[in-house]
């Protein structure tokens, strides 16, 4: 498909964004971080956004997970326009239909592991009793087979570990799009391969994944890979 | 969730918080502790100075009595001031003879600290000169035995009515020391009544040691053997009731004019003054101690910003971490204004603590501190509601710090 296409918003898609732009003030120069992307995510997708450092993989990173606003184009996000929503609308989507996982895991050192993964339910739209949460936040470390080290701390763990803690996490609050943010950056090759493997699980569950990677061979389990560079899709590769 | 919950929410992070950082949460609730404490402590011993003031003034007669007191006579009669003899027992004298408003007539003759011994114990304990009405002055009465009497006062007998203090310290081990010989610098004094302990209601039923080591002899007495002048200390008149103060005030001055001759160095004192001059100390006191107070606990509000500044700034990844997952500015700025408020809160109710164990021990190391309160509740009370107060307002600035952090940008931080 060619990337000047503007993409038709699917009946099931996650996200649909329109000719999106994001620009920065930079004392008199403006710069142009995103620059007209279109895209469709559809629902149980496992997209990898690949592309060099400045690339603009980061800024649409967080313009996905609501952490940032575009300045020009329009998104859809479940079929509701999301473009100049407030910070509160935005803080409430990152609670109840995100999750995030970072290269760093950035789990909480001060809490255990079980308190960590329920961490998102707390900001969430309606509160949850301790008990239910705790509940919860069981099953959710069983899904990643760490629910052994639920009253552990996180420096007690390993690298891999402590990711699948992370994804633990983002997969508390049964959100619609998982981000991940170079998952395995910090991780051994045996330890991308477990992490690796848990997400191609989780996809198969049915959930819908956007990652960002240097790394080719990750993106490899990708079923859909965009390049970006210079603010632009320069590739949409869904072979 | 409604704000209720979300500041128990906050207030139990806030503990933990505190709990991990033991040794930085101490330090920096330093200054509330010790202002807290500080606080409480200095407003029980004033209350209990104040408390002190106010049973004294009226133990010795409330508004109805009228001391005479001296004064430098004015320029016209400066030359010839030598002429009066000053206040002595002649003026006490002179005007129980001719007051007719009067119910009481007091002095005093002071024969300072001396040595008591009897029975093989010693104690220091205060010598004091009286006339019989003097005891009329007194809320205490006599747990047993008389008081100074008239006849006494008239050959100057050598008897003394002790106080209880000294009565346990000498006489502690016989039943009544009633007819006892005393020895009191050098000479030798019978004793003939002892004094009540010091309980009043005023005082919450506290004892005085200081009001319980008073012994009273004759004035004559004292006069004749402890001092060398014919000064009196104190010379007091209760008037019958409040309507013939003025006259009765006439007539003292009036009966005055002839023992001194003339001259007007004296003049007689009413209580109106020493009860606003009580009240005025009082306000002062307070005052005073209310800016104190105010200083240092803005002192400890500031050690309190200090550090939850620091802990914004330790904290700004786990600050993008918690708004990463969907906190809202709000829920960050209750977090580390709860966490603040737990620190001033905590560090309140360990001042609330230190200033219980102060005043215990103040208690025991100021003279006559017996009405020192153990726990003064208003006081305290009001130490933990401005603790509390300034914690919060010295969490707000880093809490709104906390809260306008952007996620992108504190998840970069290294």
């Amino acid at each position: 498909m060619s990337v000047d296409q503007i993409e038709k918003p699917a009946e099931d898609a996650v996200f649909t964004l329109r000719n999106l732009r994001r620009t920065y003030e930079m004392g008199s120069e403006t710069v142009r971080a995103l620059d007209g992307v279109s895209l469709t995510i559809p629902d149980g997708q496992f997209l990898a956004i690949i592309g060099s450092s400045g690339s603009g993989k980061s800024t649409l990173m967080h313009i996905l997970g609501f952490m940032d606003s575009p300045t020009g184009g329009t998104m859809n996000f479940e079929g509701e326009d999301v473009t100049g929503i407030s910070r509160a609308r935005r803080a409430s989507l990152r609670a109840n239909r995100i999750g995030f996982v970072f290269q760093s895991f950035n789990l909480l050192p001060r809490l255990s592991v079980i308190d960590n993964v329920v961490l998102p339910l707390i900001y969430g739209e309606r509160p949850v009793r301790r008990k239910d949460r705790i509940e919860a936040g069981m099953q959710a470390l069983q899904r990643v087979g760490m629910d052994h080290r639920a009253k552990h701390t996180p420096n007690q763990l390993s690298g891999g570990e402590r990711q699948r803690v992370s994804i633990a996490r983002a997969l508390i609050n049964k959100p619609r799009l998982i981000l991940a943010d170079e998952p395995t950056g910090n991780l051994d090759s045996k330890n991308r391969k477990v992490v690796m493997d848990l997400f191609t699980k989780l996809i198969e569950e049915g959930i819908t994944l956007a990652l960002v990677t240097h790394d080719d061979v990750v993106a490899n389990y990708a079923d859909r890979r965009i390049r970006m560079q210079d603010g632009k899709i320069i590739e949409d590769d869904r072979s | 969730m409604n704000i209720v919950g979300d500041f128990i929410s906050g207030a139990a992070n806030g503990f933990r918080e505190v709990w991990a950082n033991k040794l930085r949460s101490l330090l920096s609730m330093s200054g509330i502790i010790l202002g807290v404490a500080a606080l409480v402590a200095m407003i029980g011993v004033v209350q209990g100075m104040v408390s002190n003031l106010r049973v004294s003034f009226e133990n010795s007669g409330g508004i109805l009595r009228l001391n005479v007191e001296t004064q430098d006579p004015p320029e016209e009669q400066r030359h010839i001031e030598g002429r009066s003899p000053g206040r002595t027992l002649n003026d006490a004298i002179a005007l129980r003879e001719g007051l007719t408003h009067a119910q009481f007539v007091g002095a005093e003759v002071e024969g300072g600290w001396s040595r008591f011994e009897a029975r093989g114990h010693r104690r220091w304990a205060l010598v004091r000169g009286v006339l019989p009405d003097n005891l009329n002055f007194d809320t205490r009465g006599l747990a047993e035995g008389r008081f100074v009497s008239e006849l006494d006062v008239l050959y100057g007998s050598p008897v003394v009515v002790i106080g209880s203090e000294v009565r346990d310290r000498l006489f502690g081990d016989i039943d009544s020391p009633l007819g006892e010989v005393v020895r009191i610098q050098g000479g030798s004094y019978t004793v003939v009544g002892v004094m009540e302990e010091s309980l009043s209601e005023a005082g919450g039923g506290v004892r005085s040691r200081f009001v319980d080591r008073q012994n009273f002899m004759p004035a004559t007495t004292v006069l004749r053997r402890f001092r060398e002048d014919q000064n009196i200390r104190e010379l007091t008149v209760m008037a019958k009731d409040l309507p013939s103060l003025p006259d009765l005030i006439e007539q003292i001055e009036n009966i005055l004019m002839q023992t001194h001759r003339g001259i007007e160095d004296f003049y007689v004192s009413t209580r109106d003054e020493q009860l606003a001059d009580l009240r005025r100390l009082e306000r002062s006191f307070m005052f005073s101690l209310g800016g104190i107070a105010a200083i240092s606990l803005l002192i400890g509000g500031i050690g309190i910003m200090n550090v939850m500044l620091a802990s914004v700034s330790e904290r700004i990844r786990e600050i993008g971490v918690r708004k990463a997952i969907g906190a809202r500015s709000y829920d960050v700025f209750l977090q580390f204004l709860s966490e603040a408020v737990v620190i001033s809160v905590v560090g309140g109710i360990l001042g609330l603590l230190l200033s219980v164990g102060l005043l215990a021990g103040l208690r025991e190391i100021i003279p006559d501190g017996d009405r020192i309160s153990g726990a003064p509740l208003v006081a305290m009370f009001w130490g933990f509601i401005f603790s509390s107060g300034i914690g919060l307002l010295s969490g707000i600035y880093p809490a709104i710090r906390a809260a306008r952090l952007d996620p992108i940008d504190a998840l970069r931080y290294e």
